[in-house]
């Protein structure tokens, strides 16, 4: 194997100049990238630590009650931390569902975001791919899950992105115009490329509502634990607003997560009956279109979608009822 | 630059280590230290073979590098009957090693140096854990022979023990 070196800049701007390096990364909880690079999907030769710039590793609360939690916080961190799980239930609940206690431990608030997307006909040891020519996310001129696709539609697997997305959190972009950016706007729709960062961006931190709307979370994967998602679900609703702001998210169907936006027109306005919920799941179920690169088959994961958005939809409903909102 | 010294306990013993700092653990404990109870089974992280404690805490060997735990303490499973009998002072084996022979989970044993880490660290730090939080657990092991059940019985014989001492 090639070598890999593995530099620790103390500074946001020593950070972005390291990213000028040929071939360089981003290295957080290495959960994604080691194991990338084990069976050569990344090769990448120089690995930028961030743990080490200030604030990467800090969870703090502004003066308007909304908490900053740094890109390289680990997901136990989160879990354990004493007041996140008061606040942002939803949240827990996604990364509770990522991976493994023994990943948790070692996996980052950033690189869950940022972890790369996935494919059947990719996620392989090399031996394996070593007889298909190479598809666009390998450097060749073709799709195996999409034919008619001029891109790759490998999925973004991150469990937090559809929860932080449905609750309107926003992250922190640094580099040589330091930013703030709504979390959608974070992912191209590439497979490849999956994330808008430009070069020497990178993600310094992410900074969650002070008042989260309600929510719930679906999760369908084959096992109920240490399988990536085949498909996500994130509803979120705030009663507050006039008209309510409904978002409904469906993630790991592609390289961006999905807004069902005909199914939360539908849920603005007038009474959520049982009737107009299923209308909302069908509408949701309709707009997405999985590609034929998760472990499980299309159709089954397309009527996931319509199950999973309906029985979170559910749960979101009577928790409105339970705070006594109208809805 | 991608080389240097890197210093760490291992097993109760200090080791001072040159070589590659984004190596990973599981190849230089296997490789390097002839240290082969850590399985590799996967080589991505998707097994839990090679579960070691980095500072007492379960970790996968696959995915941690070199560079991570410098000045830090390792413990494979050739040191886990080590470290409880300095704990201890008393038995020769880690009494969730005895259990897993008593109640029947181990087979070809593969899965057996990650499971008994994984295990260890839970019923050290919630003695009297349920079978639930056992589960949870062991939630990124797999194990192809014994279905489970029996592993799951031995760390519960054990997190009862120990909340119990009788
Ligand atoms: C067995 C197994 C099961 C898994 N299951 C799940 C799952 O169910 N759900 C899920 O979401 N993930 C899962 N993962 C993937 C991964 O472990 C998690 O997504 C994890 O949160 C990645 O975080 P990390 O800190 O380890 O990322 P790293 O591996 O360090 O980085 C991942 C990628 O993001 C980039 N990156 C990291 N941090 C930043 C940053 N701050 N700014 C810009 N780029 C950055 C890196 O360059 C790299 O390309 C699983 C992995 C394994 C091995
Ligand atoms: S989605 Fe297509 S291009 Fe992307 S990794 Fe899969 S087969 Fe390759
Ligand atoms: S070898 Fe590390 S998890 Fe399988
Ligand atoms: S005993 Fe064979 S894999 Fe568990």
């Amino acid at each position: 194997m090639s070598s890999t070196a593995w530099l620790r800049p103390r500074t946001a701007a020593e950070v972005t100049m390291a990213l000028g390096l040929p071939g360089a990364r981003i290295l957080a909880g290495g959960t994604d990238l080691v194991p990338n690079r084990t069976w050569e999907l990344d090769t990448g030769t120089t690995w930028v630590g961030i743990g080490a710039v200030p604030g990467t590793r800090e969870v703090r609360c502004d003066a308007a009650g909304r908490w900053e939690v740094g890109a390289a916080v680990t997901l136990a961190e989160v879990l354990a931390h004493p007041q996140l799980g008061r606040h942002y239930p939803l949240w827990m609940e996604a990364m509770r569902a990522v991976a493994t206690p023994e990943i948790r431990t070692q996996a980052t608030v950033g690189g869950n975001l940022c972890v790369d997307t996935r494919c059947r006909f990719r996620n392989q040891p090399p031996i394996w791919r070593s007889g298909l020519i190479p598809c666009f996310k390998s450097g060749g001129d073709r799709c195996y899950a999409a034919p008619a696709s001029r891109l790759c539609v490998a999925m973004l697997v991150s469990d937090s992105a559809p929860v932080l997305m449905a609750m309107g959190a926003e992250a922190a972009v640094a580099g040589p115009f330091a930013r703030w950016i709504a979390l959608a706007d974070l992912y191209s729709g590439d497979g490849d490329r999956h994330l808008t960062l430009n070069p020497g961006e990178w993600v310094r931190a992410i900074r969650l509502p002070a008042k989260p709307p309600l929510g719930a979370f679906r999760k369908w994967r084959p096992r109920a634990t240490m399988d990536f998602p085949e498909v996500d679900v994130a509803v979120s609703v705030d009663c507050d607003e006039e008209p309510r702001v409904v978002r409904i998210v469906v993630s790991a169907v592609g390289p961006v997560p999905v807004r069902a936006t005909s199914a939360e027109t539908l849920l603005e306005s007038g009474p959520w009956t049982s009737e107009r919920l299923a209308e909302a799941a069908d509408r949701a179920r309709a707009a997405v279109h999985p590609y034929d690169n998760g472990q499980l088959r299309v159709w089954g994961r397309q009527r996931a979608v319509h199950g999973l958005v309906l029985d979170a939809l559910r749960q979101v409903a009577s928790a409105v009822v339970e705070k006594g909102a109208q809805a | 630059m991608a080389e240097a010294l890197v210093s760490v306990t291992i097993n109760g013993r200090r080791h001072a280590l040159w070589g590659e700092e984004t190596e990973v653990l599981l190849t230089v404990l296997r490789d390097r230290l002839g240290l082969t109870g850590t399985k590799n089974g996967c080589e991505v992280g998707h097994c839990g073979a090679c579960a070691v404690w980095v500072d007492g805490l379960p970790q996968l060997a696959c995915l941690t590098l070199l560079g991570s735990v410098a000045d830090r303490t390792v413990t494979t499973v050739e040191g886990l009957a080590g470290w409880w009998r300095t704990l201890n002072g008393n038995d020769a084996y880690h009494p969730l090693q005895t259990a897993f022979v008593d109640n029947g989970a181990v087979q070809c044993g593969f899965c057996t140096p990650g499971m008994l880490m994984a295990g260890a660290a839970l019923v050290r730090d919630r003695p009297g854990a349920t079978a639930e939080a056992v589960r949870e657990s062991l939630a990124g092991h797999l194990c192809r022979c014994t279905g489970y059940e029996q592993i799951v019985r031995a760390v519960l014989d054990v997190a009862a023990r120990e909340e119990d001492p009788a």
